[in-house]
């Protein structure tokens, strides 16, 4: 769980920049860890961009504790964003919204910015764990 | 990593606007700067795991943050001591962050804009350490 800098391909980091916080949670085949970043007092950080073998890492909210958000990965690199401790316009709180990760034209990592709704496969693979990260969590 | 070859094709319209308005419409030097610098992190600056944080809660006597977020969303809140509250509503434009209402942290009916404004835009941090 790390950065670009941190990050060996043929497996693991060469520096853990996050800890795991309780029990590993899992659901019909798909496991995930709560995680944190260690920081100083200025620092404010989500979730990582590289995993080291966990398919799904979830963040808590600073305020609440509550679990806020889980971040997918595909081949170690983050793929989609669920999210659901934060409104945006037309996604309230509570509400999970899928932010997806793509290479730009430019090729930049970025994170789209327009969400959209869990598709009915997300739904069947993920929602499970999702509802066992926080069970108040809905899809539609 | 050349920043340039990673220009931002997301840039909101709104913030787009913004951007070209506040080249002309300004009514501080730091204001300016503010909006040059804010540009230049939309379009080159996109955090993934360590958010860029413009104002500090350490820097300013309310307790205020305003961190940057990925390519153009914003967090807005108050940590003092143990207690951190955040605005619900994260806006994915620098536009709607600046009409943010920051009633439910400050007490009063003010935008983050006007509050900024207020300050003359100090303490504000620019810098921020590309490594994603």
């Amino acid at each position: 769980m790390g950065g670009q800098r941190e990050y060996i391909k043929s497996g693991g980091f060469s520096e853990y920049l996050y800890h795991q916080v309780g029990e590993t949670l899992s659901f019909n085949g798909v496991s995930g860890k709560v995680i944190e970043k260690q920081g100083d007092d200025r620092s404010h950080n989500g979730l990582p961009k590289y995993s080291n073998t966990s398919e799904v890492y979830f963040k808590l909210d600073d305020e609440t504790k509550i679990i806020e958000q889980a971040r997918i990965y595909k081949d170690r690199q983050v793929a989609y964003d669920f999210d659901w401790g934060h409104t945006h316009k037309e996604y309230k709180e509570g509400v999970v919204h899928v932010h997806e990760w793509y290479f730009n034209k430019n090729g930049g990592w970025v994170r789209s910015n327009k969400p959209r709704l869990l598709n009915n496969d997300e739904i069947k693979r993920y929602g499970d764990l999702l509802k066992k990260a926080n069970p108040n969590v809905k899809f539609r | 990593m050349n920043k340039k070859l990673l220009e931002n094709d997301q840039l909101p319209i709104e913030d787009k606007e913004l951007f070209e308005r506040m080249r002309i419409e300004f009514r501080s030097d730091n204001e300016r700067v503010f909006f040059e610098k804010m540009e230049y992190k939309e379009l080159y600056e996109y955090p993934i795991s360590s958010f860029d944080v413009i104002l500090s809660e350490l820097d300013n006597d309310e307790g205020i943050f305003f961190v940057k977020c990925y390519t153009s969303e914003y967090l807005i809140g108050k940590k003092a001591k143990d207690l951190v509250k955040k605005l619900k509503d994260v806006p994915t434009s620098l536009s709607d962050a600046l009409n943010e209402d920051l009633f439910i942290l400050l007490g009063k009916h003010i935008t983050l804009w006007e509050w900024l404004r207020m300050r003359d835009f100090s303490n504000l941090n620019y810098n921020y350490e590309w490594e994603e």
